[in-house]
């Protein structure tokens, strides 16, 4: 009886630390492409560390179900169950965000800046580093995946589903979506 | 080197906008040119049609959405979002917002910078919302709410959508109207409903008409006090009548009114009848003033309401002679009386002033010598007589006070005096003790006289000298003082009593026949609805009322001159509280009497010596405080009478 109660008590009382190992091997396996802390190193890929938990599990489940297009995120997060991603957008959100700010030329900064302050800031802050309570951070954000993603945005044959986000795109100006991405991708802190 | 020289710039320019007193951060006031945030920046997200709810982090949905159109229209349309939301002082901004926004502090910054604007209309609507401010601030909305104490009852953004404040006479505003059931009944969901399912709400709701009542205009706009709490009972009844005039009109006049006027609730209220929220019309069985449920609610106050209290008419008007022709014509009768009587005797007192003045500047007529006063006197009253005199006095001067009170209710003075007697229903206690005192005096003084007539039944001549019976002599006395007054004859010599003696004293039996019966009858309205139908009690309380106008004006008028202010007594007879009148006064005003006296040897006995000087001191003050207290009536009720409406 006595060992049955202790191994109870053992057992309730690991359980969280439980629960925290079972989501870091499965986290580990997101580094390969996001890299290590979800800071990426590769230009088309996103760092992800310290992005809103909100924005995170929103665009995996909208990927594991079909509302939202991608061309590799979809297939692997379909593996994950709800609460898996769920533990995953927490996990992820608890990281530093680690901005990666990116060199650019004056002019394309001042042209992305016009832009963000008309476009971007309200939701996203003017320096990317303040945005709304669901919105991702930007500031230091690898500028070539921000641009992709706005074309995919301003493209009629992918699946996004954010609505005000995606007439934001469509009302930018094309030289504007790539001055703009290379904006926020320039900045740091 | 560049970005320094930049960098001092900026900071150069920040200092001299901080010293300039226009910070570019800085939101001064709502309507600052240049806002941190321009209002198309909130509206990408709020006047978003498509996406008029969020759901926050706690789960509740929220309506954010901003009509732009509507908001472009109202009085605030040229007001940055964030002059009012402060706290908002970049976008994306914090969810939900933390701060209050200062409504009260922003429309008094704006009145006081446009104290100085030469163009008072620019302050017009601002010096409204200031008021209505004041009166909100005071009002039970301003309190803490009870289970919040942090916040207030209702703030301004629970009433007023501040995005869509229509300027007056617009379409905005109609529809502000118009929603105003909805939204008190946020809170009051009881009222609401009461309220959509009466008649009021149905003109609303169904016909859209705008002119039917809204919650606010019968309890204000802003100064909303508890329902339960004086003013806003006196507020309502008040407020009904901004719409029903003539009945607001007719329920004042009725005593009803008369105790609501005089700042009292104590007393059936339009609500009371009619219902509150749930008002219907009068054919609607359902209603309270529907003729099946009507006795029921007079029951409310009258326990013993019988079925003619249905035939009262708590709005009957005496000018409304299709719909009420007995009151019409008590009113018409009553009305012809006083301008009557008032006409022909305040002729009578002008003209005899005039002939007594005239007699004066040509050395004619009765002058006493007050250097050699008489010394023997005509004893004229018994001390029965005296005080029977001075108790009616008394209590005709206290029911004139505290009937008219009533009557002209609409006055400061009445407000007050009720005050000063403490209140409507110890006025009502005075009041009709003083009747009763008053009724009283009359039965006594007719016992007393019934009693010397039987005792002097052998010789006593009806139609004599010293009878109050009117006589043929009387009609003559009054033909041949006309003629004196137009200095076409002597004066006429008079027996013991003269006409206008003889007046005063037969019109208190007119008057106790009329104000007695009305009286009794609105004294003890239960019983008297035993028998007579209730129509009677709008009849009484219009001839109640007139006689006593007719009575009040009379006496503090037409009496005092002919007994205290004509030059030949002015300014003052003191006969009726000494008993006794100076001989060569009662030989010039009661010749043929002296004389008869003198013949029959009987003078002797009525002979007295000059009352001592402090009987005449003492009966001096009391003559002076009657009149000075009959004067001041007089004065209350032609104020009343001048500013009745």
């Amino acid at each position: 009886m006595r060992h049955t109660i202790l191994s109870l008590a053992l057992a309730l009382l690991s359980a969280p630390t439980l629960a925290a190992l079972d989501i870091e091997p499965l986290a580990r396996t997101c580094n390969g492409c996001h890299g290590v802390g979800g800071v990426s190193v590769a230009a088309p890929i996103p760092s992800i560390g310290g992005l809103p938990k909100a924005y995170l599990k929103r665009v995996m489940k909208q990927w594991k179900y079909g509302e939202r297009t991608s061309i590799t995120m979809d297939r692997i997060v379909k593996g994950f169950s709800d609460d898996q991603i769920d533990a995953l957008a927490e996990y992820f959100a608890r990281q530093p965000w680690v901005p990666t700010p990116q060199p650019a030329a004056e002019a394309v900064l001042a042209k992305g800046k016009a832009a963000a302050g008309d476009t971007c800031r309200d939701c996203h802050g003017l320096t990317g580093n303040d945005p709304d309570v669901d919105a991702p951070l930007l500031n230091g954000q690898w500028a070539q995946y921000l641009e992709l993603e706005l074309m995919k945005y301003r493209s009629n044959e992918f699946k996004m589903p954010h609505r005000k986000m995606k007439k934001a795109a469509r009302d930018m100006k094309p030289d504007d979506v790539s001055a703009a991405a290379r904006y926020y991708g320039a900045q740091g802190k | 080197m560049v970005g320094s020289a930049k960098a001092w710039c900026a900071i150069l320019l920040l200092a001299g906008a901080i010293f300039s007193g226009t910070a570019p951060a800085a939101v001064d006031g709502a309507a600052a040119a240049a806002p941190a945030i321009e209002n198309h920046r909130c509206l990408r997200c709020h006047a978003d049609q498509e996406e008029k709810h969020v759901v926050r982090p706690d789960g509740t949905q929220h309506n954010i959405f901003i009509d732009a159109q509507k908001l472009e229209h109202s009085v605030h349309g040229k007001v940055a979002c964030v002059g009012c939301h402060r706290d908002v002082t970049k976008l994306p901004h914090a969810k939900p917002l933390a701060g209050a926004i200062g409504c009260i502090e922003c429309h008094k910054q704006e009145a006081e910078k446009l104290k100085r604007d030469p163009d008072p209309q620019k302050r017009e609507r601002l010096d409204v919302v200031l008021r209505q401010t004041d009166s909100y601030l005071h009002s039970v909305h301003a309190r803490p709410n009870p289970k919040n104490q942090a916040a207030v009852n209702a703030a301004c953004h629970d009433c007023h959508d501040a995005h869509d404040i229509g300027k007056p006479g617009t379409l905005q505003r109609k529809e502000h109207r118009l929603k105003n059931p909805e939204v008190c009944g946020r809170c009051h969901e009881k009222q609401k409903n009461d309220y959509l399912g009466s008649l009021h709400g149905k003109l609303i709701t169904e016909k859209q008409d705008e002119k039917s009542a809204v919650c606010a205009d019968c309890h204000t706009t802003h100064a909303i006090s508890s329902p339960k709490d004086d003013p806003a009972k006196l507020a309502i009844t008040q407020n009904c009548g901004n719409c029903h005039e003539n009945a607001r009109k007719t329920y004042f006049a009725s005593y009803h009114g008369q105790v609501h006027r005089l700042g009292y609730t104590n007393t059936a209220k339009c609500f009371d009848c009619h219902g509150g929220h749930d008002i219907k019309d009068a054919k609607d069985p359902t209603s309270r003033v529907h003729a099946d449920n009507r006795l029921e609610n007079c029951k409310n106050c009258h326990k013993n309401a019988t079925a003619s209290f249905l035939e009262f008419q708590p709005h009957g008007d005496p000018d409304n002679r299709e719909k009420y022709p007995w009151l019409w014509s008590a009113k018409r009768f009553m009305q012809a009386l006083i301008v009557g009587v008032m006409a022909f005797f305040w002729l009578h007192v002008l003209l005899w002033l005039f002939r007594e003045l005239m007699d004066r500047f040509q050395g004619k007529g009765f002058n006493e010598d007050l250097d050699r006063p008489d010394t023997v006197f005509y004893r004229r009253f018994t001390p029965a007589w005296r005080w029977i005199h001075f108790l009616f006095a008394i209590s005709t001067m206290a029911l004139i006070l505290t009937g008219t009170t009533l009557l002209f209710s609409h006055t400061g003075w009445a407000k007050a005096v009720v005050v000063f007697l403490g209140g409507t229903q110890m006025e009502g206690i005075i009041h009709r003790t003083a009747a009763v005192i008053w009724l009283a005096i009359f039965l006594v003084h007719l016992a007393i006289a019934i009693i010397n007539i039987w005792r002097k039944r052998k010789t006593f001549e009806w139609f004599g000298g010293t009878s109050l019976l009117p006589n043929w002599k009387d009609l003559r006395d009054l033909r041949d003082m006309f003629k004196w007054f137009f200095g076409l004859a002597p004066r006429p010599q008079f027996c013991h009593w003269t006409y206008w003696q003889k007046f005063d004293y037969w019109a208190p039996f007119w008057g106790a026949a009329v104000i007695g019966s009305s009286g009794i009858m609105l004294f003890a309205p239960e019983k008297t609805a035993a028998f007579l139908p209730g129509w009677v009690f709008n009849v009484a309380t219009l001839v109640h009322a007139e006689e006593a106008l007719l009575a009040a004006i009379f006496l503090n008028s037409v009496h005092f001159f002919n007994v205290h202010f004509r030059p030949e007594r002015f300014p003052m007879s003191t006969t009726i509280f000494t008993g006794a009148i100076p001989i060569e006064e009662f030989k010039h005003d009661h010749r043929m009497e002296y004389e008869r006296l003198l013949a029959s040897g009987e003078l002797d006995k009525y002979l007295v010596k000059r009352p001592s000087r402090r009987f005449d001191l003492v009966a001096s003050f009391v003559t002076s405080v009657l009149i000075i207290a009959g004067l001041t009536l007089l004065t209350l009720v032609l104020i009343g009478l001048s500013t009745a409406k």
